[in-house]
C-alpha cells in the first residue's frame, strides 16, 4: 500500500517536515542512510577521534557498521567536506546556533542596503517566514545562549568595535549579541558545578552543562530522558514527536505516527507519467546493513538527504535538469579562522561551542567558537595558503582570488602553523580565542556537485564538490576580507597577545543552496513553495533548498522554518489540508507528554 | 623497441627516488627481509609487503615528526625537535597508518590511476639522481613486484601511495636524500626541505601531476591532480588531528583512555585517571549578556 509521504533524509530538515505532515494524520515514511542513536547516555563519549574522526568515528559520513570504511566524495581541491550520516543528520555535531537569515536576502526588502546582497534571493518576502521562524523557535526550542569565560573576552573585543549590542532576534543594523541556540538554558546545578564523567546531574541540573562537547554529541545532562537533552539537534526533538503522534495522550491527537527506517541509504527516485506530467511515485532504498534493496511508493517524495547527496540522488536517479543547475550554486559561507592568544584564561574548551556572534548585515558575520584539542590542531592546519614563513600558494597575488597575506588586523602572513609554532599556539588552548569569519557568499554556478566520472560504490557514483580556487566573486572575496579584518580588530580590542588568520580553504560545513529555490526558472530547482519545477509530487526540505548563503547566518533555523512551511504546502495542495501554522500553536519538543510516550528504545 | 632502454631506467630512478630500493636494500643488510637478494629470481607481493610496510612507516614519522616535533630521532634529524614529546610520542605514526589504510575510502580507480603513473610515467625531464645504485636485478625484481600489484594481482595500501609520492618529492626537493639515514628520502629532509615538498604538493599538484605522468589524458590528469592537491592538505591536518586527539591512549574495550593523551599533556586540555574521560559538566557560566535571558521577536 502507497504511503501518502516518503521523506529522503533525517538530518535537520526532513524530521522537522516529517512531523508536521504526522501531525496533521498523513502516513509518512522517514528514512536514513546512517544509523539511529537511541543511547546517547551510552554510546556517545568526549572523546574527539572516537567522535569526530571523519572516516572512523561514530559521527562519520558512513555506514553504522564502523568496521567499514566510510563513504567516499570526491573533493578534487584542498577542502573539507564534514558531512554526517544518522538520524538527527549534522545537527548532531551542530552547535545549536539557530540565527534568523538577514532580511536583504528576500524578495521586496527595500532597505537601505538593498544592493549589498546577493541579488538570487528568496522568492518570497522575510515577513512571510517569520510565523514559521516562530513556530520552530518554540518547538526547539531556541533560547538566548548563557556566557561562560571565552564569551566574555569576545564581547569585550566585539565592543571595541563600535557596534551595538542587540537584544532582537532580527538584525538590521551591525551588532553584536548572545548566540540564539537550540540548547536548553543551564537550570540547578548545571553550569555551576563541575561534574564527573558518569555521574548524573538531572533533575538537580537542568539544560547546558557547559562541558564542551556539542560536537561530540550532546548527552547532557547525563541521565535525563531522550527528548529533555540540552542540544536540541532534531533527534531529541522533531524525531521524537514524529515518533510519538497520534499517541494516546499525545501532543497530536489526530497525528499518525512516523515510521522511520534508519540505515537505508536511498538510491533511486523513480518518476511516471501522470495526466501528461513527469510525477515523482517512488523511493528505492538499500539496507547498508544487508545490502538488500527495497522500494516503495508514495504520493508525494520529499528529498532531504543534504546539500550534497540530493544533487547526487537527483542524477543518479536520471530525473531531468534542463538548465543545468541541480548541484549548482553551493554556497558554503567561504569561512576564514582567526586565533588570539590571550596571557589570562578563556577556557576555550569548555562551554558552549558558540554562545556569541557579530552580525554585519551586507556582509556576513563573526562567530566565537570553542574545541577540544584535536579539532583546535586541526584549525591551525587548515589553509589555504600554505605554511606561515615558508609558502604562500600564491596568497595576496591578484590571480589567486584571495586576500592580502599580511595586513595589520594579524600578525605575520596566512597560513597554517606547522611544527614548533603549532605546538607554541597550542601550549596552552584555555589561552586561545578562536573567531569564525562567515562570509555573506554569492550564489554561483562554478560551485557545485556533480556525479564523480571515476568513482561509484554500492550506491552508484558518488558526489564530486568542486569549489575551483580563484573563482569566488568580487562581493564574496571583498566580504571575506572586510569580515577577516573586523575578526582581527576585535581579538586586539579584547586584549590578544598574538592574532593569526588562517585563510582556510573551503571547510564545507554551512552548506546551502545546491537545489535552490529562485525567483527565475532560469537559475533554480525549485519554486517558491520548494516544489521541483520539472516533477509533480518532488519537494525538497533541507538546506540545499534554500535560495541563497542568507547573507551569513548559520542555515539550520532557516532550513528548519522552511521545512515547515513546505510542509504546510505539501498538506495544503497534495491532501487538502488546513495552514496549519496560521491557525494553530506550536507544542514544544520538551512537553511532558512527549516524555511519557516516548517508544521503548528511546525510554 | 626504442622505448624500452630509457622507460627501463626511469622505472628504476622512480624505485630509487619513492625509497623502494633504499629500503629494500636497508632491510636485505640487516637481515630483516631474508627472501630479497640480488640472486633470487621473483619475489610475490608477500615477499614485498615488509619493504612496503617499512617504507610506509618510516615516511609516515618524517611526517608525523614535521607536523608536531618532539624529541625523537625524526625531529632530530630535519633540525626542527623539542623537549616536549611530539606526533611520534603520541603515536599518530599508527593513527595515519590506520586511517589510510583501513578508513579512507579512495576507490580503486584513482588509487591504480596514480600507481600506474608513479609506476610507469617517470618523466625523463626531472633532475639527476646522483649514485644512482646499479641494482638491476633487484630493481627488476622489484618493478615486477609492484606491477603485479597494479595489474590487479595485490593491492595498494593508500599508505604506500602516499610514501612513494612523499619520496618522490623528496628527491626532488634535495636528490641526495636518496642515501642517509632511515628507509625514507622524506624523513631524510631538513623541516625546511619538507615544506618544500609540501609547497610542490599542494600548490603545483597538476605540474606534479605532469612530472609523474606527461601521457596523462585530461580527465585522469584532472582527477590525479585534485587528489594530490587534496592529500596536500589532509595529510597535515590528519597528523594534527591524530597528535593531539586521545588515539595512543584510547582503549577500545572500555571507550575510555588509559592515560592522559600526550596531545592533552602538551595543549594543557585535562589530566584524566586511567579507566576515564572528561567530566560531564564545569563550573563554568558567567551569566547573560546584558542580563537579558530572552531575545525580542
Amino acid at each position: 500500500m502507497a504511503r501518502d509521504v516518503i521523506v529522503v533524509g533525517a538530518g535537520g530538515g526532513g524530521p522537522v517536515l516529517a512531523k508536521e505532515l504526522a501531525a496533521q494524520g498523513l502516513d509518512v515514511l522517514l528514512l536514513e542512510a546512517g544509523p539511529f542513536y537511541t543511547k546517547p547516555d551510552r554510546d556517545w563519549v568526549h572523546l574527539e577521534n572516537e567522535a569526530n574522526n571523519p572516516l572512523t568515528g561514530y559521527f562519520r559520513f558512513g555506514p553504522a557498521d564502523r568496521s567499514q570504511p566510510a563513504w567516499y566524495r570526491e573533493t578534487p581541491q584542498n577542502s573539507f567536506l564534514w558531512q554526517l550520516a544518522g538520524v538527527g543528520g549534522t545537527t548532531l555535531h551542530y552547535y545549536g546556533n539557530c540565527p534568523r537569515a538577514m532580511p536583504g536576502v528576500f524578495q521586496g526588502y527595500s532597505g537601505a542596503d538593498a544592493s549589498a546582497y546577493d541579488s538570487a534571493v528568496f522568492p518570497f518576502t522575510y515577513a512571510e517566514l517569520v510565523p514559521y521562524y516562530e513556530w520552530v523557535e518554540h518547538t526547539l526550542p531556541v533560547q538566548t545562549a548563557a556566557q561562560g569565560t571565552k564569551e566574555e573576552v569576545f564581547f569585550a573585543g566585539a565592543a571595541t568595535l563600535g557596534i551595538p549590542h542587540n537584544t532582537n532576534k532580527n538584525v538590521s543594523v551591525p551588532s553584536y549579541r548572545a548566540q540564539e541556540n537550540a540548547i536548553l538554558q543551564p537550570g540547578g546545578t548545571a553550569g555551576v558545578t563541575t561534574v564527573a564523567q558518569g555521574q548524573a546531574i538531572y533533575p538537580h541540573g537542568t539544560g547546558c552543562t557547559f562541558c564542551g562537547y556539542c560536537f561530540q554529541g550532546c548527552k547532557e545532562p547525563f541521565g535525563a530522558p531522550f527528548n529533555l537533552k540540552a542540544k536540541r539537534t532534531t533527534l531529541v526533538s522533531y524525531v521524537p514527536m514524529a515518533l510519538t503522534a497520534g499517541a494516546p495522550g499525545s501532543w497530536a491527537p489526530h497525528g499518525k505516527a512516523v515510521t522511520l527506517v534508519p540505515n537505508a541509504f536511498a538510491t533511486k527516485v523513480h518518476t511516471t507519467m501522470v495526466q501528461g506530467a513527469l510525477r515523482a511515485c517512488a523511493v528505492t532504498w538499500r539496507d547498508t546493513a544487508t545490502g538488500q534493496f527495497n522500494t516503495e511508493e508514495a504520493s508525494v517524495i520529499v528529498m532531504a538527504g543534504g546539500t550534497t547527496e540530493n544533487p547526487r540522488l537527483w542524477l543518479n536517479s536520471g530525473l531531468p535538469n534542463p538548465n543545468g543547475w541541480v548541484g549548482q550554486g553551493y554556497t558554503d559561507h567561504y569561512f576564514d579562522w582567526l586565533v588570539g592568544v590571550f596571557a589570562n584564561d578563556t577556557f576555550s574548551s569548555r562551554g558552549v561551542g558558540s554562545s556569541a556572534r557579530v552580525d554585519w548585515p551586507g556582509r556576513g558575520g563573526l562567530e566565537q567558537v570553542g574545541l577540544p584539542p584535536a579539532l583546535q590542531a586541526f584549525s591551525l592546519m587548515f589553509s589555504n595558503s600554505g605554511m606561515r614563513g615558508y609558502y604562500s600558494n600564491g596568497a595576496g597575488s591578484t590571480d589567486y582570488g584571495g586576500g592580502p597575506l599580511t595586513d595589520p588586523s594579524w600578525d605575520g602572513p596566512t597560513g597554517r602553523t606547522v611544527g614548533k609554532e603549532l605546538k607554541s599556539m597550542l601550549s596552552n588552548i584555555d589561552k586561545l580565542v578562536n573567531v569564525l569569519v562567515i562570509t555573506d557568499d554569492d550564489v554561483q554556478p562554478e560551485n557545485r556537485v556533480t556525479l564523480s566520472a571515476l568513482n561509484a560504490d554500492d550506491h552508484g557514483p558518488v558526489a564530486k564538490v568542486e569549489f575551483p580556487r580563484g573563482t569566488r566573486s568580487h562581493r564574496t572575496v571583498a566580504n571575506r576580507e572586510f569580515m577577516a579584518r573586523k575578526a582581527g580588530e576585535l581579538l586586539r580590542g579584547a586584549g590578544a597577545t598574538k592574532v593569526i588568520r588562517l585563510d582556510w580553504p573551503p571547510l564545507i560545513l554551512h552548506v546551502q543552496s545546491t537545489m535552490r529555490m529562485g525567483v527565475s526558472e532560469a537559475d533554480s530547482v525549485l519554486d517558491a513553495n520548494a516544489k521541483s519545477r520539472w516533477v509533480d509530487g518532488l519537494y525538497i526540505a533541507d538546506n540545499s533548498a534554500l535560495a541563497n548563503a542568507l547573507g551569513g547566518p548559520n542555515p539550520t533555523l532557516t532550513c528548519q522554518a522552511l521545512a515547515t512551511r513546505t510542509a504546510e504546502r505539501i498538506s495544503q495542495f497534495e491532501f487538502g489540508g488546513d495552514a496549519f501554522v496560521s491557525s494553530g500553536s506550536p507544542v514544544v519538543s520538551t512537553d511532558p507528554a512527549i516524555t511519557a510516550a516516548l517508544p521503548p528504545e528511546l525510554a | 623497441m626504442s622505448h624500452d632502454v630509457p622507460k627501463r631506467f626511469g622505472r628504476r630512478a622512480f624505485l630509487v627516488r619513492t625509497g623502494v630500493i633504499g629500503a629494500a636494500l636497508a632491510l636485505a643488510d640487516s637481515n630483516q627481509f631474508p627472501g630479497l637478494s640480488p640472486s633470487a629470481s621473483t619475489l610475490s607481493p608477500s615477499q614485498l609487503a615488509p619493504v612496503f610496510d617499512a617504507l610506509a612507516s618510516d615516511t609516515i614519522n618524517g611526517l608525523v615528526a614535521f607536523v608536531v616535533p618532539g624529541p625523537d630521532p625524526y625531529s632530530i634529524a630535519q633540525g626542527v625537535s623539542d623537549v616536549a614529546p611530539g606526533g611520534i610520542d603520541a603515536l599518530a605514526t599508527g593513527f595515519m597508518l590506520n586511517a589510510l589504510d583501513n578508513f579512507y575510502p579512495v576507490p580503486q580507480e584513482p588509487l591504480r590511476l596514480l600507481a600506474q603513473s608513479l609506476c610507469t610515467g617517470i618523466n625523463d625531464n626531472l633532475p639527476e639522481i646522483p649514485g644512482l645504485p646499479v641494482v638491476t636485478r633487484l630493481a627488476e625484481q622489484l618493478d615486477l613486484a609492484l606491477g603485479a600489484a597494479n595489474s590487479g594481482q595485490g593491492t595498494f595500501p593508500l599508505s604506500l601511495m602516499v610514501a612513494l609520492l612523499l619520496n618522490f618529492l623528496a628527491t626532488l626537493i634535495d636528490p641526495t636524500a636518496v642515501n642517509g639515514d632511515f628507509l625514507s628520502p622524506f624523513a631524510r629532509l631538513s623541516f625546511a626541505q619538507k615544506t618544500q615538498a609540501f609547497a610542490l604538493l599542494e600548490g603545483e599538484a597538476s605540474t606534479v601531476a605532469a612530472m609523474i605522468d606527461s601521457n596523462l589524458s585530461e580527465p585522469a590528469k584532472e582527477s590525479l591532480s585534485g587528489l594530490l592537491e587534496f592529500l596536500g592538505g589532509a595529510l597535515v591536518e590528519f597528523a594534527a588531528f591524530g597528535t593531539y586527539s586521545e588515539f595512543g591512549a584510547f582503549d577500545a574495550s572500555t571507550r575510555t583512555v588509559t592515560m592522559t593523551p600526550v596531545g592533552w599533556t602538551i595543549s594543557q586540555y585535562l589530566t584524566v585517571a586511567p579507566g576515564r574521560r572528561p567530566p560531564e559538566g564545569w563550573d563554568e557560566m558567567k551569566g547573560y549578556l546584558g542580563g537579558e535571558t530572552q531575545a525580542s521577536a
